[in-house]
């Protein structure tokens, strides 16, 4: 399993073509998964010497998806088509079915090297791990807090236009879009209050397995969100059967997370806006063999929001344990563990989650 | 008077003899030029040559293979090969046992495309040790007189490869 990038190279494949597909003919191909897991939570929260918990288990299908790729070149285009239960598994309130059009973009790529311009919607540079579950060492994400909210600060996809160049060793990327954060439904610009974002961001192979990324976005949000940023870094290193990744993230968060659907003493608590986010990984994978690998994870997430009831703070560690096996090319099975120790504004919020996953990709 | 008109004489015969012999130089320059481009172009030629001979050999191997397969009706025959022929653009080479025979670990992608020409069917590995899978394959079932061989890459590189049971194919060819 390979994590949305580990090299440079791997960038390829963020600003121009996914090079895993079926050939339809000369101009279409496709490509996708299959995403199902079987999870189970237990939470438990403690204010004032008063216990509240609660549990879930759950199967389900978790994301279906497929891709159709596009090539005329030197035009290409790709809109992934997905079915997702929107409600993650990790959650305790009942989710709801989606299906939607995740991305969706057209790239035009220049004959003279590696520059390509790209319009549509499409996923954000930030962020160490992958988007999606093909790309993971594990089940969950890093910031995904069992029983709360996925209170990760990276943005996920937005609609706009990004300008893209590539070589070998390194990669630079900058994009214009409506929103990084996707929170307004307005269009690039907008009626009234003007609303956009840029992100730009920057990787370079630094040799010997090391590899360097640096990233950021804001948005300048309209008169009901303010403006919010957002700072990533993180390295990766590669090395025979090992690899390992750190990373850090700052940013300014305007509308806040809603942390819902879990227990009524933190559902409570308004994060109201302004949030201010410092977030923090180090990850760990070793492929014991050809077909199997081992992963561990520590991550922490620290949140300060102003609220209707004054300063909110919220922090949370999460060490991880996953096992993947590879049966296949094309079927995962991931076995994980997490458990999550944290504070919400003074209450002491403790998650055990176990979750079997099957990926089928094709 | 007449040692002028001698030495005139010899000095028109010296510059007479100079021209003669630089035209001939230059006849011979513009000789090989034109045989270098003789030859450069009937390279070209011998280079277009092999190329559409080896497509049409790998197109018959193809349609040798498909007509192996149980036949639903002289139509699904007519069909299969109509579409092997027109499905050209995917470059057979890959067909060809003599392509396999320089495939080696530490290959580029780039390198493997060149040999072997694009594949049908590619995945992103979901082993750890591998990135990228190159299926070069007539049939996803291992079917009688089926070729099937995949090419696996971790970072960009061949780590491994499994070359198509040709000797199991040409058995099964009349």
């Amino acid at each position: 399993m390979k994590n949305k990038i580990a090299i440079a190279s791997a960038f390829i494949a963020a600003s121009s073509f996914s090079s895993a597909e079926i050939a339809i003919n000369e101009f279409l191909s496709l490509e996708g998964f299959i995403d199902m897991s079987y999870v189970y939570t237990d939470a438990e929260a403690t204010a004032a010497g008063d216990t509240a918990s609660a549990s879930d288990n759950s199967y389900q299908i978790d994301q279906v998806e497929i891709a159709f790729l596009f090539d005329f070149d030197p035009v290409t285009a790709q809109i992934d088509i997905q079915f997702e239960d929107i409600a993650n598994s990790s959650d305790f309130e009942d989710g709801s079915d989606g299906n939607t059009v995740e991305q969706a973009f057209f790239t035009y790529h220049f004959s003279d090297g590696g520059g390509a311009i790209t319009a549509g919607r499409f996923a954000s540079f930030l962020g160490f791990e992958a988007f999606e579950p093909t790309g993971l060492y594990q089940y969950s994400f890093a910031y995904d807090i069992p029983g709360l909210a996925d209170v990760a600060v990276i943005p996920f996809y937005h609609q706009g236009v990004k300008f893209t160049y590539e070589n070998d060793t390194s990669f630079f990327g900058v994009s214009v879009v409506d929103s990084i954060y996707d929170n307004d439904d307005d269009r690039l610009g907008g009626p009234g209050e003007s609303t956009y974002g840029i992100e730009a961001a920057g990787s370079i192979d630094l040799g010997n397995g090391f590899a360097w990324f640096l990233g950021g976005g804001f948005e300048d949000g309209d008169a009901d969100d303010g403006d919010s940023f957002v700072l990533n870094t993180y390295v990766t290193f590669e090395t025979g059967a090992w690899i390992f990744a750190g990373e850090i993230s700052y940013g300014d968060y305007e509308p806040g997370f809603a942390l819902v659907g879990a227990l009524e003493e933190i559902d409570a608590i308004d994060f109201g806006s302004d949030e201010e986010v410092i977030q923090a990984l180090i990850m760990a994978n070793f492929a014991y063999s050809d077909q199997g690998s081992i992963t561990g994870r520590f991550s922490w997430s620290d949140h300060e929001a102003d609220s209707s009831i004054g300063d909110v703070e919220a922090d949370f560690i999460k060490f991880t344990a996953a096992h993947g096996w590879a049966f296949t090319d094309n079927l995962f099975l991931v076995t994980e563990v997490n458990f999550v120790d944290g504070d919400v504004a003074g209450i002491d919020y403790e998650a055990l989650q176990g979750a079997l996953e099957l990926i089928f990709a094709f | 008077m007449l040692s002028k008109l001698f030495t005139l004489g010899f000095l028109v015969a010296a510059f007479g003899i100079f021209m003669h012999a630089a035209a001939a130089n230059e006849d011979e320059a513009n000789m090989a030029e034109r045989l270098a481009m003789l030859e450069l172009r009937i390279a070209e030629l011998e280079a277009r040559l092999s190329e559409t001979e080896q497509e049409t050999e790998e197109v018959k191997v193809l349609a040798t293979t498909a007509s192996q397969a149980p036949a639903v009706s002289k139509l699904s025959s007519v069909a299969g090969y109509n579409i092997l022929a027109n499905s050209a653009w995917r470059n057979y080479r890959w067909t060809e046992p003599a392509q396999w025979e320089n495939i080696r670990p530490g290959m580029s992608i780039s390198e493997v495309d060149e040999l072997l020409g694009e594949p049908p069917r590619t995945v992103k590995s979901l082993k750890p040790r591998v990135d990228l899978v190159y299926f070069y394959e007539t049939s996803i079932r291992n079917t009688p007189g089926s070729v099937r061989g995949k090419i696996s890459f971790k970072d960009g590189r061949v780590v491994s490869a499994q070359v198509p049971n040709f000797e199991e194919l040409s058995s099964t060819t009349p």
